[in-house]
């Protein structure tokens, strides 16, 4: 399989794919940042995803750029004073970006391709078979943007997907060297497939790799539990940043209870889980049947949330489909020995929140307040990808 | 477990007169269990079941399959235990089942009645096609296969084992062992590998026999990793055989002796001894006749371990009650799949931890 499914839908000529995508390089160049702000602002306003609604509004992305962008996002458009005595900077775009992206859920991966856009690249994206479709749906819609400076039409000629098979190793092959930027969203496997391929020694590799997510609780109320429900109900926990498991420094028994409740509200009135498939239904009930012996179970008739009340020991392995496990701790510095790069949020909710320099040492690459975990933020797995996505040019003053 | 329920004929009621036996005797077992066996009755608490209450059978909490994988489930004193049974295991750790004297003898029982139901009440000598060296026991532990074959001894005439140690055919003892109004009887994998080596000299071989039947049990899923279907299997087996009536059973270590043959409109019955819940994949709820869902099995047979409600993860449909053709009373359903699980393959993927 070789097929290009956006911004068109045909066969797919690599060779001619990339050489269009490289002509748009300079209509890219010419774009202005406030005028891209603007198309995105616009653009994500027709998304119902919460997540690409909030960071693509104009104010969230004016911040974000000019933190991202050590301090002055028209860098991107011209030579800049960024209170060095001697140095002027300009941030000019680093050319294709080649993103690998991952099925779990469609909708992260449009960050990095926004990302690349709004930073003047142009974007090469292998799509996942899985929500390929739900992928080409959400590209289309920037065709249908238009405001008084960007034609959606015009700058959806900057992005080509593509759907090629995992094991066609010539294609990614061909695609890893083209890439001045390789962006890879994906399992273990497929980011040692891709960062194992030949690339360009000069090309930027950003590697939104596996993560594991877990929360933190000490005193807690139902609107506590309230929000944990929502961050596990959020994505059916198959984002990186989707919780796992909560430690519980008061009552945890009484705190699962309570998420049970929630879990059920929040299933019930916000979030209502679709259909699954039945090697993940009997998964489930597997893990229920397990935990009952050994632990407590606290869950809905059917298949839709579970909570396992656990006083084993360290992290739980993610089942994912809205199961959490909720673990009494004594002291929440325990948690510090879990983190390593693999772990990326750790949800919170704290009196204080002193001992988090010490808890993230090792690993964690955000603590967001509870109901707020699967949040996309920049920074984003310790990066801040629009800086990366950017090549910095100085010179005197 | 009462007897006369053993002995009566597993096919004869309507569905409604066997569920008011077969509430009574499930009844009475799932109360053996909830006092011997603590993880059973954890399971039942944790569910707000109570068997000595009033209940229907599909309240009775299911135990997955995987539960006699992770523990070691009993409901008798350990030195009751006459044999230990391991699942074949096509994933990990096999199932252990631990079987007393009771409920082996009861399972061999209803497995003769089932069987003499499709087999008719007269023996056939059995080729085997597996090694002899399957139904030796090691310190009373048996594998599945060995369990199987041994379930077969009581409906042949004769057993006589055709492969060698290495599960290589051994042509001179199938050549000496071929007759007619045999039953060829072996696991559905190891029969296909058998077709694939040795295809045209057996077809050669059997063609001077007839009224034999070919009987094979399990191991679907080794097959549909060489992309064979029933049917393609049943051709290609039958003509290799030289028979028309092939046989599929279903059936699972942790409900030994209560079988699932293909009837000759090819549905598979449940017993008097046992019943079979399709439960929905998302609600877990019980669905009407003809929608698929998750194959549950209740039988009152396992008494040295919790095994009298299973939910297993195979997917399959009740397709009618008391009405199929063949004349067999109560439901009958197929089997239609076992769900592999599609990894998360994306950053959510989690990894070991």
């Amino acid at each position: 399989m070789r097929k290009l499914i956006f911004d068109q839908e045909k066969d797919l000529d690599l060779d001619l794919t990339i050489k269009e995508l490289r002509s748009r390089l300079d209509y890219m160049h010419d774009l202005e940042i406030d005028d891209l702000i603007d198309f995105f602002d616009k653009l994500a306003s027709r998304f119902e995803v919460k997540n690409i609604k909030d960071f693509f509004s104009k104010t969230n992305l004016k911040q974000r750029l000019k933190i991202a962008l050590h301090g002055n996002y028209y860098a991107l458009d011209k030579w800049v004073d960024l209170q060095d005595p001697e140095l002027l900077f300009h941030a000019q775009p680093r050319g294709l970006t080649v993103h690998w992206l991952a099925g779990n859920v469609p909708v992260l991966g449009l960050f990095s391709i926004f990302f690349a856009l709004i930073t003047k690249n142009v974007c090469l994206v292998k799509a996942s078979l899985i929500g390929s479709e739900e992928l080409a749906g959400y590209l289309n819609k920037i065709k249908d943007v238009e405001t008084e400076k960007i034609k959606g039409r015009d700058l959806a000629k900057s992005i080509k997907a593509i759907l090629i098979n995992n094991d066609d190793k010539e294609m990614h092959q061909a695609l890893s060297l083209a890439a001045d930027v390789r962006i890879a969203w994906g399992g273990r496997e497929a980011i040692k497939a891709i960062t194992g391929l030949e690339k360009n020694i000069f090309s930027q590799d950003i590697i939104f790799g596996p993560k594991y997510s877990y929360a933190l609780v000490d005193n807690w109320s139902e609107k506590t539990a309230r929000k944990l429900a929502v961050d596990v109900s959020v994505f059916d926990q198959y984002a990186c940043s989707s919780p796992h498991t909560v430690f519980v420094k008061e009552d945890a028994l009484g705190f699962a209870k309570e998420l049970a409740k929630q879990l059920q509200t929040v299933n019930r009135i916000m979030i209502p889980k679709g259909k699954i498939d039945p090697a993940k239904a009997a998964e489930i009930v597997s893990l229920r049947a397990e935990y009952e012996i050994k632990a407590q179970v606290f869950s809905s008739s059917s298949t839709d949330w579970t909570v396992v009340y656990s006083q084993g020991p360290g992290l739980a392995k993610g089942c994912f489909s809205r199961v959490i496990f909720v673990k009494p701790i004594k002291d929440i510095l325990e948690i510090k020995e879990y983190n390593d790069r693999q772990k990326q949020s750790l949800g919170i909710s704290l009196e204080n929140k002193n001992q988090l320099d010490s808890i993230t040492r090792f690993g964690i690459d955000r603590c967001p307040d509870l109901g707020r975990m699967t949040f996309y933020e920049s920074p984003w797995d310790g990066m801040f990808v629009f800086d990366r996505l950017v090549r910095w040019v100085t010179t005197y003053k | 477990m009462n007897k006369s329920f053993l002995e009566k004929d597993p096919f004869i009621l309507v569905q409604k007169e066997k569920e008011k036996l077969f509430l009574l005797e499930i009844k009475e077992q799932a109360q053996w269990h909830y006092d011997n066996c603590s993880e059973f009755c954890k399971m039942c608490k944790n569910r707000n079941f109570d068997p000595f209450s009033e209940f229907k059978i599909t309240d009775l909490p299911y135990i997955p399959v995987s539960m006699f994988k992770a523990f070691d489930l009993i409901s008798v004193p350990e030195n009751e235990v006459v044999k230990t049974l391991y699942s074949s295991s096509t994933s990990g750790r096999p199932s252990k089942i631990m079987l007393d004297k009771t409920t082996a003898d009861n399972q061999i029982l209803v497995l003769n009645k089932i069987m003499a139901d499709f087999l008719g009440k007269q023996r056939r000598p059995f080729i085997i096609f597996d090694s002899e060296e399957t139904i030796k026991s090691s310190e009373g532990e048996l594998s599945s296969r060995g369990t199987a074959i041994r379930g077969m001894m009581s409906l042949a005439s004769k057993m006589l084992f055709v492969l060698d140690k290495d599960l290589k055919l051994d042509v001179n003892k199938l050549k000496s062992a071929l007759c007619s109004n045999a039953c060829f009887f072996g696991f559905t994998w190891l029969i296909y590998n058998i077709f694939l080596e040795n295809n045209k000299e057996i077809a050669r071989l059997c063609q001077s026999f007839d009224n034999n039947l070919i009987l094979h049990i399990g191991g679907w899923k080794k097959l549909k990793d060489l992309a064979v279907s029933k049917q393609e299997f049943n051709h290609k087996i039958g003509q290799m055989f030289h028979c028309s009536r092939i046989i599929d059973f279903y059936g699972m270590t942790e409900q030994l002796g209560t079988v699932y043959p293909d009837c000759e409109y090819g549905f598979k019955h449940a017993p008097l001894y046992s019943e079979i819940i399709i439960r929905d994949v998302n609600t877990l709820e019980p669905v009407k006749t003809g929608e698929p869902g998750f194959i549950q099995l209740l039988s009152p047979l396992p008494r040295s371990y919790p095994g009298i409600s299973i939910l297993s993860d195979d997917i399959g449909k009740v397709v009618g009650i008391d009405d199929c053709k063949c004349g067999r009373k109560g439901k009958y359903f197929v089997f239609e799949k076992r769900p592999e699980l599609a990894e998360v393959k994306g950053c959510g993927d989690t990894l070991n931890i």
